[in-house]
């Protein structure tokens, strides 16, 4: 039986035009394509570039490369940092410091957290609506705001210059508490305790107390079933919150750089920014360093939660929750953690605010006061001439730099995130969506002064691509420009932009794409008059989240600004640094009201909870 | 991953391909057809100025706009631009913008304390100098490297309220016991300005090892780690605790703030000096210091090589030096305390000291520039 070519029903060669013009013409290969190659120049390309330039000779360093050419592949950068007389000093004994404040830091604020969240979902702690809105303030209030208020309270005489408010009332605070690492660990656990309070909220929720009923049935006491039920259940949300801690904490610039490197306390990062000014090369060495740890951390980590990711905590019977009675104990709990509140939350905001009406920095009385600092005008004998923050062009100048900063950056990032989502929810069984994925998360891996150096190194100069002859500007030379601020504040929150699009899309069933695909509507009607709508909520949560993320934002931008367009918090940071304490603690708590100004924003309207801005 | 290596791997290649454009080889005859070697009359090069219309300045000072205003007074028709921007930053944007072929800037003016703008801008033609004798013909030889426009330091403050005078007339001083803790410096890995007179010390090891006898009483005895009494100086200044601040405006305020028992004295720059009417209770007391204060930083000037408006920039850097006697309005804004003019016509601020008087090492960008790097690193291995 032989049939023609034109009668056969499935034509080889029609089937491949056919899946060739699917291939091309399916948005879903569309978008994947364009993100890819986005990522990939985004992303791939400057960690790529960042490792070349620490195996390239620099012009400024033929003087220590005797007999070398500049632009010839060289070892010396990563020598001189792993194996000469400086690598003590400028990497192993930062290393070992970071390490050192890391650990410290995870451990603490993951107890004070978890210990939190315990009292808060599980036993009946009365003002729970209360504590459940000031225990997250501190997250609000960036790290570095925290070390400057350490610094007004705590410093002494060793380090001269104003008073702080103990030294002034006549007590003075030992250098071991003013400066260094105790200092910086406690500043920091005050900050990051907020992350372990929130995903082991969240876990504590999650678990049915059916199950710790089960062991007061049999006769287990209060601290058992808290040993052997509550905290295996919540153990992957404590491993979670760990790595968060840890590498945040490693990756952390403002605070060590405020309270170490006046005493020559460094860290890894603060010995990375201090390198990178004179010797590129040598300061890409330490960033890769920095990112390789945290690959570890994650990887570590991964594999110790592996099979127990998670536990079926949901049963099929209600998931009733009944509060654990805390008897005597309620008050003096109650009396601690608002002890603890005053001291991490209250009193830092109290000093910053405090400060910005002290005429002279270290006199505390009130024959000192001033609003200069708030509306006065500029006079030469005050503050270099500065003028009230309300009253200086300049400042709001960088107010509204800080808006256009968070504006388009949280915009364009959560649309690309919610692409990225559409990619993953739809595309989770392709391999394409998995390499999408996996590109997305890098940014996560690494520190974001790290991740700041690394756009440096890619859009310092302009880049030509010579093919025959012809030389192409492939990148850009985007260094002192307001771009690579907001390049560089978008990739680096893609990942949760991405995951927040993830979930959202996920939520969006197919089949309401598919109803609209045969009654005709094409790829951007589908996903304009259904997907969007539907995604709305996710969207703007997303949206507020992020702003408020980088609204505080100083590490990751610290490395790539240039004065014009500075934001609040590169402003309060070079005022203290200058030694303009007032001015700076009052653009702090401007930052502060924007911060949760827009919080409130977002909890109000979009029902945006912090705990995902993580 | 391995997908993730294998795209990392292949996108290396492609970019080591790519190559930075560098400019040809005419830097100098540009000069010359630019006539950077002549001494054009003032009025000569207005007219040429004019028919360029513009100008464009890339400066590391405030006060340059003051200066161009007054030459907009003095010479209408020329639009003068002026970009402020920070030291750290102006060097790589103007490398960037020459090396990509954009000839925005017709003046440069920043700071040199090390050589590097010596040797990597002005040594590969990027920058010229312009130098005529109507204005420079009494500067000393040793300014002139580069094209000079006024001198700054950095001197050791005190605190006025507890001092009478500058309690430290040498660097060994700050070696002692006495100021354990009590100095502040800034972190000489990171700031050049730090760095710098660290390597005149190395290179007049010498005078320092003098220096150390008077002071001590007894020659230096040198550990296996000390090369030479510089060395010596940077390692014992190091163990004796200095505190490091991040910048010239916290040295005065750690040095100068009132109302402490035990102030530290600190090393800043010889124009924060004007904080005092800020509140602060500083001065500096240099003439007394031994060996020397250090040494000088040079405000100087270049024009860029193949620059759009090279005559405007001529006219524009014979007017900031106060022009051929030396007193226009050009030089008036960079009067002040603290700052010294290389040009002996040109005034002085009221109550400045005579630049004679406070002892310096004299420039020697060459020695700086190829041993700084190496203080450096003694210094980075050598703190704490």
């Amino acid at each position: 039986m032989t049939q023609t070519a034109l009668e056969q029903p499935f034509s080889r060669k029609r089937r491949f035009k056919n899946r060739l013009r699917n291939t091309f013409t399916n948005p879903y290969n569309i978008i994947t394509l364009i993100a890819l190659i986005l990522l990939v120049y985004l992303i791939v390309v400057p960690l790529g570039e960042m490792i070349k330039t620490t195996l390239t000779l620099a012009a400024s360093d033929l003087r220590r490369v005797k007999g070398g050419t500049e632009g010839e592949f060289t070892l010396y950068y990563w020598t001189r940092l792993l194996f000469s007389d400086v690598s003590r000093n400028l990497f192993w004994i930062p290393l070992k410091n970071s390490l050192i404040i890391a650990l410290t830091t995870s451990m603490v604020s993951i107890t004070i957290g978890a210990l939190v969240a315990w009292l808060m979902v599980r036993t009946d702690l009365p003002g729970k609506n209360f504590f459940s809105l000031a225990i997250i303030i501190p997250y609000m209030l960036p790290s570095w705001c925290k070390s400057m208020a350490w610094l007004t309270v705590f410093r002494n005489e060793t380090i001269g210059g104003a008073a702080g408010f103990l030294s002034y009332l006549g007590i003075q605070s030992p250098d071991w508490l003013a400066y260094g690492p105790v200092a910086i660990i406690i500043v920091l656990s005050i900050h990051y305790y907020a992350y372990a309070y929130l995903l082991v909220s969240a876990a504590l929720r999650s678990v049915n107390s059916e199950l710790e009923e089960m062991g007061e049935i049999i006769g287990a006491g209060k601290t058992l079933i808290l040993r052997r039920i509550t905290f295996p259940l919540v153990l992957p949300a404590i491993l979670s919150s760990f790595i968060l801690t840890f590498s945040k904490s490693m990756g952390t610039f403002g605070v060590p750089s405020f309270l170490g490197l006046k005493v020559n306390y460094y860290t890894i990062s603060t010995s990375l920014y201090s390198t990178i000014q004179r010797q590129k090369g040598t300061g890409f060495a330490i960033s890769l360093v920095l990112i390789l740890l945290a690959s570890i951390n994650i990887f570590i980590n991964q594999k110790l939660i592996g099979s127990r990711k998670s536990y079926a905590t949901i049963g099929g019977k209600g998931g009733r929750s009944t509060l654990l009675p805390l008897g005597k104990w309620k008050w003096p709990i109650v009396a601690l953690l608002i002890l603890f509140l005053l001291v991490a939350v209250v009193l830092p905001l109290v000093i910053l605010l405090y400060q910005t009406f002290m005429l002279r920095a270290g006199d505390y009385g009130l024959s000192n006061f001033t609003l200069h600092y708030w509306i006065g005008d500029a006079d030469p004998n005050i503050a270099d001439g500065l003028p009230g923050v309300f009253k200086y062009d300049q400042f709001w100048m960088y107010v509204k730099n800080t808006l256009m900063l968070v504006g388009f950056t949280s915009i364009i990032a959560t649309v690309c995130g919610q692409m990225l989502g559409y990619i993953n929810s739809r595309g989770r069984q392709l391999r394409s969506g998995k390499l999408v994925e996996q590109l997305v998360f890098i940014p996560y891996l690494i520190p974001s002064i790290a991740f700041g150096s690394m756009y440096l190194a890619m859009f310092m100069n302009t880049r030509y691509l010579n093919i025959f002859g012809l030389s192409i500007p492939v990148v850009p030379s985007l260094y002192g420009t307001f771009t690579i601020l907001v390049l560089v504040s978008i990739v680096k929150h893609l990942p949760f932009a991405s995951r927040a699009g993830t979930s959202n899309m996920l939520q969006i069933s197919t089949e309401l794409e598919e109803a609209g695909q045969l009654a005709g509507a094409n790829f951007v009607t589908r996903f304009a008059r259904i997907v969007f709508p539907l995604a709305k909520n996710g969207f703007m949560s997303g949206l507020m989240l992020i702003l408020i993320s980088i609204m505080k934002e100083l590490d990751l931008i610290v490395i790539l600004m240039s004065p014009s367009q500075a934001t609040l918090p590169y402003m309060a940071y070079t005022y203290s640094n200058s030694g303009f304490q007032q001015p700076a603690s009052a653009v702090s708590i401007v930052m502060f009201v924007m911060v949760f100004f827009f919080y409130w924003i977002a909890n109000k309207f979009f029902h945006a909870d912090i705990a995902g801005g993580m | 991953m391995k997908k993730l290596l294998a795209i990392l791997m292949v996108l290396m290649l492609v970019l080591s391909a790519c190559s930075l454009a560098f400019a040809g080889e005419k830097e100098d005859k540009w000069a010359e057809d630019n006539g950077l070697n002549l001494d054009e009359p003032m009025d000569e090069l207005y007219e040429k100025a004019k028919a360029e219309g513009k100008l464009v300045i890339y400066t590391i000072s405030s006060r340059t706009q003051k200066v161009a205003n007054a030459f907009n007074e003095a010479y209408p028709g020329i639009e003068v631009e002026v970009h402020d921007i920070s030291s750290g930053t102006l060097k790589d944007q103007f490398v960037t913008e020459y090396n990509g072929g954009r000839h925005n800037a017709d003046i440069i003016h920043s700071k040199e304390q090390v050589g590097e703008y010596t040797f990597e801008i002005f040594g590969k033609g990027m920058l010229h100098n312009y130098e005529p004798a109507s204005i420079f013909g009494n500067v000393p030889e040793s300014y002139l490297t580069l094209t000079p426009l006024m001198l700054e330091l950095n001197l050791w403050f005190y605190n006025t309220e507890v001092y009478d005078a500058c309690p430290i007339t040498s660097w060994w001083d700050l070696t002692k016991e006495e100021w354990r803790g009590k100095v502040v410096y800034q972190d000489a890995a990171k700031n050049d300005a730090y760095c710098a007179p660290l390597t005149a010390m190395v290179q007049h090891a010498d005078e320092m090892a003098a220096d150390y006898e008077r002071v001590f009483g007894e020659p230096i005895k040198l550990a296996a780690d000390e090369p030479n009494a510089g060395y010596a100086f940077i390692k014992r200044f190091l163990a004796n605790n200095p505190i490091m601040a991040s910048g010239s405006d916290e040295v005065i305020e750690l040095v100068g703030a009132k109302g402490q028992e035990k102030p530290p004295v600190g090393y800043s720059s010889s124009v924060k000096l004007r904080k005092a009417a800020d509140g602060y209770a500083i001065n500096y007391g240099p003439e007394k210091m031994s060996v020397s204060n250090g040494i000088p930083a040079l405000n100087f000037v270049g024009i860029a090589n193949e620059c759009e408006h090279p005559n405007a920039a001529k006219l524009f850097i014979k007017f900031w030096l106060g022009g051929e006697d030396g007193k226009g309005a050009g030089y008036a804004p960079l009067v002040s305390l603290g700052s010294w003019s290389v040009r002996p016509e040109n005034p002085n601020a009221e109550g400045n000291l005579d630049l004679n008087d406070i002892p310096l090492w004299e420039i020697d960008f060459d020695y700086i520039y190829n041993n700084i790097e190496d203080v450096r690193d003694y210094w980075i291995a050598h703190r704490n």
